[in-house]
């Protein structure tokens, strides 16, 4: 890379292609030679309609899917054949299943302590007990009194309990990059709410690099710093600076029917 | 799965249970629950003077045999426990492990190798079982109890050219329990004048298995304590979550196999010595056994367990209570009327187990079965 170290982007995913079912009756081009670059400290959201590709693109930068032609880089370093659990180690990520992110039989304690060792790899070594003070103080930032039931499953935990957990544990260790998988979808109003505010606190005080997707038409103009529409696997447009600012819900959908997007009314009405 | 009501997500209730489906049942006066009640509680009263007459019937020896077993199957139980609920990846290969630590131990003892060497030994070749599962599952996508038969079957073989034939005894060799009769059997005579002659053999196997359990023990809780073992369960628990968090989930699942294999094969390798021989055929229903050991373990003696080592040993004394249970079955003396006394035999036992095993496991889902019809109630 020619380029100092400042101007490397976070994350760059350059021409990126996944074809599903290829040749057969079925086949989907879920993302179409996909290109998008983050800076360090930006916070993107992705906006799209359903089988826009978003879930493909989150996949793809994690490694659950590999992309057929196209490469992945993360800091300047190409990640793109690295399997899921090595690209782990630079990326938090919560899930839109509250449940998939959390492993509900074992305590809050024992989450947290399996989240700090995701950056530096495990090994035959006691987990670090002192840690206590530490993980009651994380807690406490989530301001939803976990600190007090450091002991227990999270099992025992409610969905909006446990996926501030997620959000927590998936930025403990300042990962490179954050991705957040429609994060608050799956959550009752109030707890989304809460889950949002959260996560806009924690990449803000950290700095965090974030990539989100969200279906909430709001969300996608007042959370974060740029916003990207997707349609049929590639960027339709992506807006930043002013031009976001300005931006109101009503202006973003009828931006994205005229460049051609149809817009489901769970969007619309966020 | 979805996520429609915003307090979802309360814990499932953990399937160890303190109470009975019929004390549950009787509560609501249902006429089948009073009918069930009314069963089981005939059942219980006719079973009641068969099961005292089994119980003194019962001597000293009967008594701590069943225990010096039960030890020996201890580390089995716990190794069935890891594949079952550690790691949720249910597994066969035990009844292939198990006579192949066996068949290492007798190969190694009837060859004048130091008897406690073969049972690190035993361990090897157990965990290799389980890392040929674990592979045929991981790299393969093979399902994972067709992968355990796989491997079972394959063990036979492997067994078989282990051990040379069929059967070895190991009566003539020096086992890791022979320097110990002795001098026990001295003991126990000062204590109890000559009763000690008929239990020596059975403290013996206890006092040195005990050992044995107490080393397995301490290993898995500095296993269970590190960050690996920590990563080990968490790749049982959810293994999304787990390969998000960079674990490599495929090593972790396929060293946690080997290591509960390693466990049932030393548990082979332990019953080869106290028992004398070695068998090929020996494993065949250990998995069934392992979980009503896990079941009982969990019902008896883990519903409060917090950490998993508690847990261990609550399914190591469930095994020892399941081995009792089976003594006394064995010796329960059933007259039913019209025939001339029914005893059951050795072999009856694997339908037995079988049996309570599907009990064990269907009363979760009974209850399930039941809360949900009298919601559907509550509702309409």
């Amino acid at each position: 890379m020619s380029t100092t170290r400042n101007d490397t982007p976070k994350l760059a995913v350059e021409k990126c292609s996944i074809t599903f079912n290829a040749g057969q009756h079925n086949e989907v081009r879920a993302l179409d030679s996909i290109s998008l670059r983050i800076a360090r400290s930006e916070h993107v959201v992705i906006v799209g309609s359903n089988g826009a590709g978003k879930s493909t693109l989150l996949n793809l930068v994690c490694g659950r899917f590999l992309p057929d032609t196209g490469r992945i880089l993360i800091d300047g370093e190409a990640v793109t054949d690295q399997a899921e659990h090595q690209r782990a180690r630079r990326i938090g990520r919560v899930f839109q299943d509250p449940l998939a992110g959390t492993a509900g039989t074992m305590t809050i304690e024992e989450n947290l302590a399996l989240a700090e060792r995701r950056s530096t790899g495990r090994r035959f070594r006691r987990i670090r007990r002192t840690q206590t003070e530490h993980h009651r103080e994380q807690l406490a930032r989530l301001g939803l009194g976990l600190e007090e039931r450091l002991s227990n499953q999270v099992d025992s935990l409610s969905g909006g309990q446990r996926q501030a957990l997620a959000l927590l544990m998936a930025s403990i260790s300042k990962p490179d990059l954050l991705v957040l998988d429609e994060h608050t979808a799956a959550l009752d109003p109030g707890a989304a709410e809460r889950v949002l505010r959260l996560t806009n606190e924690l990449v803000a005080e950290e700095g965090l690099t974030t990539l989100m997707i969200t279906h909430n038409m709001e969300h996608a103009v007042s959370t974060g710093d740029r916003t990207v529409m997707m349609h049929r696997g590639s960027v339709l447009f992506d807006l930043s600076g002013d031009e976001r600012t300005k931006m109101t819900v009503t202006d973003l959908v009828e931006r994205f029917r005229s460049l051609g997007g149809v817009v489901s009314d769970r969007a619309a009405l966020g | 799965m979805s996520i429609d009501s915003p307090l979802a997500t309360s814990g499932t209730e953990p399937t160890s249970s303190d109470e009975d489906t019929t004390v549950d049942a009787s509560p609501r006066y249902s006429p089948t629950g009073v009918i069930a009640v009314g069963v089981v509680g005939l059942i219980i009263a006719a079973l009641v003077p068969t099961l005292w007459g089994a119980v003194s019937s019962m001597g000293w020896p009967q008594w701590l045999e069943a225990v010096a077993i039960g030890l020996i199957f201890f580390p089995a139980a716990v190794g069935v426990y890891i594949t079952f609920r550690v790691l949720d990846f249910p597994d066969l290969t035990v009844d292939g492990s198990f006579p192949a630590g066996g068949a290492v131990a007798a190969i190694l003892i009837t060859n004048e190798v130091p008897a406690w060497y073969s049972l690190p030994a035993a361990m090897l070749l157990g965990a290799a079982l389980g890392v040929v599962t674990g592979c045929l599952h991981i790299y393969l996508r093979v399902n994972s109890l067709l992968a355990s038969i796989i491997t079972l079957t394959a063990a036979f073989t492997v067994n078989l050219r282990v051990q040379g034939s069929a059967n070895i005894s190991l009566l003539n060799s020096d086992r890791i329990f022979t320097p110990w009769l002795d001098p026990i059997k001295t003991q126990l005579e000062s204590w109890f004048g000559a009763s000690g002659v008929q239990v020596h053999r059975a403290v013996t196997t206890s006092a040195m298995t005990i050992i044995v359990v107490i080393v397995v023990v301490l290993a898995l809780r500095w296993f269970f304590a590190t960050e690996i073992g920590l990563g080990t369960r968490a790749t049982g628990a959810n293994r999304e979550m787990s390969q998000s968090q960079a674990i490599n989930t495929s090593r972790y699942l396929i060293g946690g196999v080997a290591v509960s294999n390693a466990l049932v094969a030393l548990s082979g390798a332990l019953f080869v010595q106290h028992a004398g021989f070695a068998d090929i055929n020996s494993g065949s229903g250990l998995i069934v056994s392992g979980l009503a050991a896990v079941i009982i373990g969990e019902v008896l003696f883990g519903g409060k367990a917090r950490s998993v080592v508690a847990k261990f040993i609550a399914v190591g004394l469930g095994m020892i209570a399941y081995r009792v249970a089976i003594a006394l079955a064995l010796n329960a003396d059933l007259r039913f009327p019209g025939t001339d006394g029914f005893r059951l035999e050795a072999s009856d036992i694997k339908l037995a187990t079988a049996a309570v095993v599907v009990a064990m496991l269907a009363v979760p889902r009974i209850r399930e079965s039941r809360d949900e019809r009298s919601r559907r109630r509550a509702r309409t």
